[in-house]
């Protein structure tokens, strides 16, 4: 059981894990009787699967798989969203403090805004925003997080995958760690 | 320290920071693979096979990866009775932590999966690591022992 304090977070990690959990029901049957997958495909594709065991099982062990990865891209989309989000508010704040307070806030002020409207639109330019705030452990963890998303994302060309797969409540939970350690 | 081991030093950094030959790196992938199908089929499980317990099959894939680029390759295919299949399918030849992925797993049971990982030891040697999950506790050297153990497991 996964506890998962941020709520944006924590609903979308309830959906994807249904999802998993409807497949792991559904991709159990399928082991049993290769004829079951013809009861959960769109209709241009019964009997197209289904025929041998091997192919139908096959056909199942993708389906997982393709499910896994599109969770990791939704989960850390999620992620992005709640962080940016939250570094907009701040950057708010920080503008009138600025305004406000600054002898020549200019300087600081055009910066602060490329920083954070500008160039960081993207996970990595969060990391590196709160690099420094987080323990190198759960940083290390989140990088690994980012590069397998990218990974996915981005087609498998152009980068490596990580050498073992998070399971995704390990992920949900490592997002959430770092949205605490951000928050406190 | 003396200028020679300095300088030897110096060397040492400078060939661990060089990009590899990845057309020489894809080679010594290719090969790891296919040697280590072949001791799990003729030096591990023959026992089985000759019994009639396990069957193999070598499934050819294609596969094209960040760095070391397009290459042919195969899906180790062991089929045990009753339906049963298990696959030790190459993966990737980089990966963040090591130097080359399969994974193996059980068709069907996507929770029976873990990652064979390859550790280059130097320009001769490697090592298998089999790796149940993403913390390093449970990463072992991969033996004819681990990989029974695992099977057994998966069986039950």
């Amino acid at each position: 059981m996964v506890t998962i304090n941020n709520e944006e977070l924590r609903e979308t990690f309830n959906y994807l894990e249904t999802i998993d959990n409807i497949l792991l029901k559904e991709v159990r049957q399928v082991y049993g009787n290769k004829s079951y997958l013809d009861k959960i495909v769109p209709e241009q594709l019964v009997r197209v699967y289904s025929q041998k065991v091997k192919t139908a099982v096959t056909f199942a062990d993708n389906l997982t798989r393709t499910a896994y990865e599109n969770s990791i891209v939704t989960l850390v989309a999620t992620f992005e969203r709640i962080l940016f989000a939250k570094y907009k508010t701040s950057y708010g704040s920080i503008k009138s403090v600025v305004a406000n307070y600054a002898v020549k806030p200019l300087n600081f002020y055009k910066s602060r805004e490329l920083f954070v409207n500008g160039n960081i639109d993207k996970l990595s330019g969060i990391i590196y925003l709160i690099e420094g705030h987080l323990s190198s452990k759960l940083l290390e963890k989140l990088k690994v997080i980012k590069d397998h998303r990218n990974y996915i994302a981005h087609g498998k060309r152009d980068s490596a995958p990580p050498a073992v797969e998070m399971k995704l409540h390990d992920i949900a939970k490592i997002l959430d760690e770092v949205i605490k350690e951000i928050e406190s | 320290m003396a200028l020679k081991e300095k300088l030897e030093k110096l060397k040492k950094l400078n060939e661990q920071n060089k990009e590899p030959d990845w057309e020489i790196y894809k080679e010594a992938w290719k090969n790891a693979i296919a040697d280590l199908q072949d001791t799990i089929m003729y030096k591990w499980f023959d026992d089985y096979a000759e019994k009639g317990l396990m069957t193999f099959a070598l499934v050819p894939t294609k596969r094209n990866e960040p760095y070391i680029g397009e290459y042919l390759t195969a899906v180790l295919e062991i089929t045990l009775a009753e339906n049963k299949f298990l696959a030790l399918e190459p993966v990737s030849g980089v990966t963040i932590e090591y130097d080359g992925k399969l994974e193996f797993y059980m068709r069907g049971n996507i929770d029976k999966k873990v990652s064979i990982l390859r550790r280059v030891i130097n320009e001769k040697e490697h090592e298998w690591i089999i790796a149940k999950s993403y913390d390093s506790k449970d990463h072992y050297k991969l033996d004819k022992l681990e990989f029974e153990k695992l099977i057994e497991e998966w069986l039950q």
